[in-house]
């Protein structure tokens, strides 16, 4: 071989060996560390740089599925339906990640239809009890516990009547008023007391009363820059009972719907597994 | 040497051309995140391509202009009456910064800080950064005692996670279709 030639295939090697440096341990490393924007930005590129559309599909999808846990609902949506058109033999990938979107984004109703779509019997197995553990929640969520509970009990798969007996039990309780919580929370301490925070209560009325006291006593010795200070704390201590109030009630409401969901789902997830890229596969956990 | 030279520029152009006539410009995605208004990323991306592709450097420093110009719109159209509103908070938390926290130190366990969270609930909630500071203040002890959602920072320091978005956007309560 001529040293010319020689350089030729040095040369050629060199380029082939830094073109494809940009490859997806980047952006795995990024969706690893939890830099969920930067990922997406960079599974995208991906996605625009290959040819084959089953690749291409795979990182639009792994982009939406950063897009989702970075809270960017439209852009991952956007992801999905780029998936769909590159890659429709991905159905079920998307359709998991499209419930999981919607319900994040609040849109019950969607989630529903996809996790529906999911629990056909063609499905795999994992798929068909996640989506039944993640359909039931949905219901939850939307206040059809009667639809839930059947859900449940007609479910094939063992351990699923546990999550029956946590829809019985937030079934007995009753969410709180985030209204009267406010309104309540005009008598200092009153707002946290109708959430159960007895603590914060006690707590509300001290500061309140302190902060009360405060300026009443600094106005009789006509210090006004005590009153002015004391008064900006009180201020913001009788403001923050009455939002405090408000906000107790959506945190205890919250809470109980967790704790139901929580029991009904037991940290049933699924996530995609890097390490078999560029072919998309899926975990799932119970 | 001049002949494996021509080869390998040649090999670059077809490569770049290809590109182009496949729709692929080095710009495109900052494009499509601008059309999608995600200026943050458009920036980015844009500066990527300004110092990684010199052909494209103009293209991509003009789009890059734009997405530091909207940027810079809709942190003034964000602004307005709720920086007017912000401005008590505002004012109370840079006192603290400048007299009381040096004295005590990064003492709290809340992620994140009292200090933090009254600014970005005064950023992003105007004026409802003052209850909801008051709120942070009161009932701080109990998120402590309860120990709810741990989390570790930077410095391996166990933190309990309280972010401004759990006070934000209520969710109604549910009217429960109960189970006979």
């Amino acid at each position: 071989m001529r040293k010319s030639d020689r350089l030729v295939v040095i040369l050629v090697l060199l380029t082939a060996t830094i073109l494809p440096a940009s490859g997806w341990d980047f952006a795995v490393d990024l969706a690893k560390s939890g830099d969920y924007p930067q990922a997406a930005v960079e599974f995208r590129r991906l996605a625009m740089s290959y040819e084959a559309a089953d690749e291409r599909g795979t990182f639009a999808w792994l982009a939406g599925y950063a897009y989702w846990q970075a809270s960017r609902y439209w852009q991952a949506e956007r992801m999905l339906n780029i998936t769909e058109e590159a890659a429709p033999a991905l159905e079920t990938e998307i359709y998991l990640l499209r419930a999981g979107n919607n319900r994040s984004w609040r849109r019950p109703d969607e989630a529903a239809f996809y996790l529906e779509s999911l629990m056909d019997e063609s499905r795999q197995e994992p798929v068909r009890r996640l989506a039944t553990l993640q359909l039931a929640a949905v219901k939850v969520e939307t206040g059809k516990l009667a639809a839930a509970r059947d859900l449940l009990a007609a479910s094939p798969f063992d351990g699923d009547m546990a999550a029956v007996t946590a829809i019985d039990e937030y079934s007995q309780g009753c969410d709180k008023s985030v209204v009267a919580g406010g309104l309540l929370g005009l008598v200092p301490g009153l707002g946290y007391a109708y959430s159960g925070e007895y603590a914060n209560a006690l707590r509300s009325l001290i500061l309140n009363a302190l902060c009360i006291w405060g300026v009443v006593d600094f106005a009789d010795r006509e210090q006004w820059g005590g009153v002015a200070v004391v008064g900006f704390a009180g201020v913001t201590f009788y403001s923050g009972s009455i939002y405090g109030g408000a906000d107790a009630a959506a945190r205890y409401n919250r809470r109980r719907l967790e704790a139901c969901t929580r029991a009904i789902e037991k940290n049933a997830r699924f996530e995609p597994d890097y390490g078999a890229l560029p072919l998309l596969d899926l975990k799932f956990r119970f | 040497m001049c002949k494996c030279l021509f080869v390998f520029l040649v090999g670059l152009f077809l490569t770049a051309a290809a590109t182009v006539w496949a729709g692929q410009s080095p710009l495109a995605l900052a494009r499509e995140l601008a059309a999608e208004g995600d200026w943050a990323a458009c920036r980015y991306e844009s500066r990527r391509v300004e110092l990684a592709t010199p052909a494209f450097a103009t293209q991509a420093r003009a789009l890059r202009g734009q997405a530091e110009r909207e940027l810079a719109l809709n942190r003034r159209q964000k602004s307005g009456w709720k920086r007017i509103g912000a401005l008590p908070v505002k004012a109370m938390v840079g006192f603290y910064r400048l007299a009381v926290a040096p004295a005590l130190g990064s003492r709290c366990v809340m992620e994140p800080s009292c200090s933090h969270f009254s600014m970005q609930a005064a950023r992003e909630c105007g004026w409802l950064g003052l209850p909801m500071t008051g709120d942070r203040l009161i009932a701080e002890a109990s998120m402590v005692v309860a120990r709810h959602q741990p989390v570790t920072n930077a410095m391996g320091q166990v933190r309990f996670a309280d972010p401004v978005s759990d006070h934000i956007g209520w969710r109604p309560a549910q009217r429960l279709d109960k189970v006979h």
